[in-house]
């Protein structure tokens, strides 16, 4: 594949999960996993794809967009390293590695978009004020092509001219500091899950993480089992909580029941 | 869950289908700050707006009338446009008697619980099992891996889609208020951390790898490796220390790209030393 083919072939993948994702109802496409799976074949190694997706997968576990507010932007870091994986021979870990500051950059990329979002907001006002519904439509759709055609030509030139260059710097690199880049690779995923541990944890459910990471370690468990354990201790619990609240709930009425009474009685 | 919508004529489920498939573009077309998503909101209801006000100069007042900025997350906020649809029908009957400025002010009231219930739900739940499952598969390389993440948190997410559709239009406001008080939201988001946290407990297992290569000499005997050591208190103990430390800094307010350059550049160093 020529490095045209390569950056053509690796923009579709961006542009299809990424754009597509938003177009879809968020329907995870845009996550490493997938857009790997999907550069993967549109390059012609889709293992690979797949693979380095679910390293990133873990990574970037808790960068999720909620409300707008992202801390890396993971679609572009895993369009690069798989692409770069496939087509500049990098390793495994060189690749997760590498996802990192792609990450970083094209994050900030994003605020930009974010920004530019708002040219669009006078042009909906008047489409409104005039209550045109197709006009919506055709508006919603166009700005919505417009961004993702704008950020696939970037992804474009940077994997265009990117392919010789990353070749000759990986061939530079010594053996320790290869080393140090599989540590960091390894690393790197406790980051995704302090992420999602951030958001779920409190005081009374920290010890099901701890549950969940023993199950794994001493008895080799994989995820779909430890998904039904946890399933079930959350019904059995959710089921005990729920007749506290009812019996709550039943207190109370039989409380202002008696009080009523109370009050016919001396009324 | 049928019975609940036996009410419906037709003409209704035809609108609330429509509005279904239209919400699935409703983050497509952000407006900038001031109105966010609420082009995408108002393009989700437009089949409710069209049926209701056919006289052009009342659709407008309707559509700039929802302009105000939108976000839910995406598989909850349908009850948001259910319950719109319902209130502009109110509207729409009884013309002039009230202010209908009230209807984008109960979706916009709507926005902080229904994104908390969502979030806890679709993004702590469903989308840590989707991704325990589907990384444990394809960091083999297996194609199961991504098919079954999208399969595991798609069908729960469409489902919840759908039937929110419906109960906003025919529940109304109060319902989420009910579920509040009663304490079910509670009771919900707490069983749903439970399974989300055992889901990252397990991919914290199976996916942080830190271990050491260290040895300590021992005089007059074979070195003893310093992984062994650990492994014998706790398998996994360096990468749950790791995890535990990353979280504990998260929860101070550091900035997760701050923690990525640092675990780069600490693991870079670790390796390069001949540490790990």
């Amino acid at each position: 594949m020529s490095n045209l083919m390569i950056a053509i072939m690796a923009t579709l993948a961006y542009f299809l999960t990424y754009g597509g994702n938003w177009l879809f109802g968020q329907c995870m496409i845009e996550r490493p996993i997938v857009v790997g799976m999907v550069t993967g074949l549109f390059l012609g190694d889709m293992k690979t794809g797949i693979t380095i997706g679910a390293a990133l997968e873990a990574i970037y576990m808790g960068a999720v967009n909620i409300g707008g507010a992202t801390s890396a932007e993971p679609v572009s870091a895993t369009v690069m390293s798989v692409t770069f994986a496939i087509t500049a021979g990098l390793s495994f870990e060189q690749a997760v590695t590498l996802a990192v500051p792609v990450g970083l950059i094209f994050n900030s990329l994003g605020k930009i978009f974010i920004l530019v979002s708002n040219f669009f907001a006078p042009a909906y006002l008047k489409i409104c004020e005039r209550g045109d519904g197709k006009a919506l439509t055709r508006l919603i759709l166009a700005a919505w092509f417009t961004m993702y055609a704008i950020r696939s030509v970037i992804i474009f030139c940077c994997i265009y001219m990117g392919v010789d260059a990353v070749q000759l710097f990986i061939a530079a690199i010594p053996e320790r500091i290869m080393n140090g880049l599989n540590v960091s690779a390894g690393m790197l995923a406790a980051i995704g899950m302090a992420m999602l541990m951030k958001m779920l944890i409190s005081k009374e459910n920290i010890v099901f993480f701890f549950l969940g990471f023993v199950l794994y370690t001493y008895l080799n468990l994989p995820a779909i089992p430890i998904a039904i354990i946890a399933i079930v201790l959350a019904v059995v619990i959710g089921v005990i909580d729920k007749s506290i609240l009812d019996t709550k709930a039943l207190a109370v009425k039989g409380g202002a029941a008696g009080v009523s009474e109370e009050e016919e009685f001396f009324g | 869950m049928s019975k609940m919508f036996d009410n419906l004529s037709p003409e209704d489920r035809k609108m609330l289908n429509r509005i279904y498939w239209r919400s699935f573009m409703v983050f497509a077309g952000p407006a900038g700050t001031a109105y966010g998503q609420s082009p995408g909101f108002t393009n989700s209801i437009m089949p409710a707006l069209e049926r209701y006000y056919p006289e052009k100069e009342k659709r407008a007042e309707a559509m700039v009338r929802h302009m105000p900025r939108y976000n839910i997350t995406q598989n909850v906020g349908t009850f948001a446009m259910g319950l719109a649809a319902a209130m502009e029908k109110q509207n729409a009957e009884h013309y002039g008697e009230y202010d209908p400025s009230g209807i984008p002010a109960i979706r916009t009231s709507l926005m902080g619980p229904m994104s908390g219930i969502g979030d806890a739900i679709y993004w702590g739940i469903v989308r840590c099992i989707a991704a325990g499952v589907g990384i444990g598969f394809a960091a083999n390389g297996s194609i199961l891996g991504p098919i079954l993440f999208l399969l595991i948190y798609n069908i729960p997410g469409m489902l919840g889609r759908y039937y929110l559709t419906y109960l906003g239009f025919s529940m109304g406001e109060n319902f989420i208020k009910e579920a509040y008080e009663s304490g079910m939201i509670t009771l919900l988001t707490k069983c749903a951390g439970i399974i989300g946290l055992m889901m990252v407990g397990y991919m914290a297992a199976s996916n942080v790898t830190f271990s050491t290569i260290l040895m300590i000499p021992v005089t007059n005997a074979e070195p003893v490796s310093l992984q062994a050591q650990f492994d014998s208190i706790l398998l996994g103990l360096l990468p749950l220390s790791l995890t535990l430390l990353c979280y504990y800094l998260m929860k101070k307010n550091w900035n997760p790209n701050k923690l990525l350059v640092l675990l780069m550049v600490v693991g870079m160093l670790l390796g390069a030393l001949g540490i790990c």
